[in-house]
């Protein structure tokens, strides 16, 4: 009875040559019952190039845990059948391995360990220089190489479209900012810059520049010459100002320019001086000479006073009404934010200090300007 | 019919363009076909009247016909040195050509292993007599026979191999290439490193 079984079971067991063995497992070792190795396959040789194997201590080759250190064989044959985590020793590749451990035959028939790289297999493919060759052709390996450097091109079109997007969106807020025709900024990036000083309650004085005699350039040599005349202004307020300050065009012929920081009062008025002095220089254009000027009202915001952004421009229009009234290409202060500024409903009915004969009725009477 | 494939082929015709005859010709080739953008981005999906427009003003611009450029477009997907994926990712396919062949089969499997969203239509490989097989995409536009004529041949070349590549005429919808292969190993080929170069050097 006892024979017949063991018959039996000998008939069930499956024989392979070494060569197969090699070939299905390239990563095998056949270790005797005290651990020594019998025999390696051919990918596990490589990553102990130029060692002879044979015959050494697989407690010599490997760190082993599984999950608790494996310090001799006893410990070993506990973990058969369960996963196994390996670090070659010695001067090889620091590659963390993935093994198993099966009984072979009868308990001193010893073990077969097969191993792999695991999640280490890029690393391991480069370090040792592997090619498919080298893997059994079940092995999943190729697959996850070949998902690898497909997730890695698929990120790199991601980036490269995100940088692209990015350029385009940085494009797109410029030209939303910029005044087409003189390069400065527009209203939109004016008002932006202007409520974020309110919000911070920032030092800062608002310019508020508007051309005199424009229309007339416009009206007698055309829009190309008026679009001539703008183009100089322009460079006129870059000439004249810092580059940290905000210049922009926020209408036909209006400008405003706030300069952060800036409270002194003196000289605040010799850079807006210096403008309208500046403005009156005849520009030429295809042999024409342009002749305009330029007033100026302008407010100064110091740091941690309540301003609104609708009072601070319209105590710089009052201001500028002012100047218009007192002659054009002149340079008027609003000297102080009145009260009544920090609440957002409507300017002054009048300017603080003003002319007596100045508007009635807030920023709107600043368009009748006469002959403008 | 909006696929992602187009976005694919738009942007390596874009590349094929301009670096094989310069920014004005592409320029011109968008003007023709009515784009307003710059150019095209590989990841996002395209109607397939935009790739046909595309296609048909590079063949006016260019003055060749559109099989050719769709051939050469093929070739440029693979020999392009700025962009090393697409063959680096083609050679996973096998170590001989005719391994490669065999891996063609699962080409919509392994795209849509890196591209979840994309719809390669399927692809057979029959060896009809030794070394000479027939490859049917039955699905497919017929102008995506000639970008895979173009694909093959420079596979073909990066491995070494001497083959003859044709279209069968077909009535209707789909692809069938007759491929010969002569020799598997006529010239030395490309080296192929499975490790990518970043890694081998880490």
């Amino acid at each position: 009875m006892a024979e017949r079984r063991s018959r039996h079971r000998r008939r069930s067991e499956v024989t392979l040559r070494p060569q197969v063995l090699a070939w299905l497992m390239p990563m095998h070792v056949v270790l005797s019952a005290s651990g020594r190795v019998r025999q390696v396959g051919p990918t596990l040789k490589r990553l102990f190039a130029g060692q002879r194997l044979v015959g050494r201590s697989i407690l010599s080759l490997f760190e082993m845990r599984g999950p608790t250190r494996i310090a001799d064989m006893a410990a070993f044959a506990d973990r058969a059948g369960h996963k196994l985590n390996l670090i070659p020793r010695g001067e090889v590749p620091a590659l963390r391995l993935r093994g198993v451990a099966v009984p072979l035959g009868r308990p001193d028939d010893g073990w077969l360990l097969n191993l792999s790289f695991g999640i280490d297999c890029p690393r391991a493919v480069a370090m040792l220089h592997l090619s498919d060759a080298d893997f059994a052709p079940t092995d999943m390996t190729m697959e996850v190489l070949y998902l690898a450097e497909a997730n890695a091109a698929v990120m790199g079109e991601m980036r490269a479209m995100s940088g692209r997007l990015d350029g385009a969106r940085v494009q797109a807020e410029e030209e939303a900012l910029t005044d087409p025709l003189t390069g400065l900024r527009n209203r939109r990036a004016s008002d932006s810059l202007l409520a974020r000083q309110c919000r911070e309650r920032m030092a800062f004085a608002l310019l508020h520049l508007d051309l005199d005699y424009f229309k007339q350039v416009n009206d007698w040599l055309g829009h190309a010459a008026g679009d001539h005349v703008l183009v100089a202004v322009a460079a006129v307020l870059r000439r004249v100002c810092r580059a940290m300050d905000s210049l922009a065009r926020v209408g036909g012929d209006e400008f405003v320019l706030i300069l952060p920081g800036m409270t002194d009062g003196p000289r605040i008025a010799r850079i807006a001086e210096r403008i309208v002095d500046e403005l009156k220089q005849p520009i030429l254009f295809k042999g024409e000479i342009c002749r305009i000027s330029g007033s100026i009202g302008y407010v100064i915001v110091r740091e941690g006073e309540a301003a609104d952004p609708s009072g601070v421009l319209a105590a710089a229009d009052v201001a500028l009404y002012a100047a218009k009234q007192a002659g054009r290409g002149r340079v008027n202060e609003g000297k102080a934010l009145p009260r009544a500024l920090n609440a957002p409903a409507r300017p002054p009915a009048r300017p603080p200090d003003g002319p007596t004969d100045g508007p009635t009725d807030g920023p709107s009477a600043r368009v009748a300007v006469p002959g403008e | 019919m909006v696929l992602p494939m187009f976005g694919l082929f738009l942007r390596a015709l874009q590349g094929y363009v301009s670096t094989t005859f310069g920014a004005d010709p592409w320029g011109q080739i968008l003007t023709r076909a009515g784009f307003m953008g710059q150019g095209f981005e590989p990841l996002l999906p395209y109607d397939m009247a935009l790739f046909h427009k595309v296609l048909n003003a590079t063949s006016a611009v260019l003055e060749r016909p559109a099989d050719v450029v769709l051939e050469d477009l093929g070739t440029y997907i693979v020999t392009n040195s700025a962009n090393q994926a697409p063959r680096r990712l083609l050679r996973f396919g096998g170590v001989s050509y005719a391994d490669f062949l065999l891996s063609v089969e699962e080409l919509p499997d392994r795209a849509r292993l890196a591209l979840p969203d994309i719809q390669i239509p399927p692809v057979l490989l029959e060896e009809v007599a030794h070394g000479h097989f027939t490859l049917s995409c039955p699905l497919a536009m017929p102008c995506l026979g000639h970008v895979l004529i173009g694909v093959l041949r420079a596979m073909a070349d990066d491995y070494g191999a001497l083959v003859v590549i044709e279209a069968e005429p077909l009535e209707g919808t789909g692809v069938v290439l007759s491929i010969r292969l002569h020799e598997a190993d006529y010239a030395s080929g490309r080296k192929f490193v499975l490790a990518p170069v970043e890694v081998a050097h880490g």
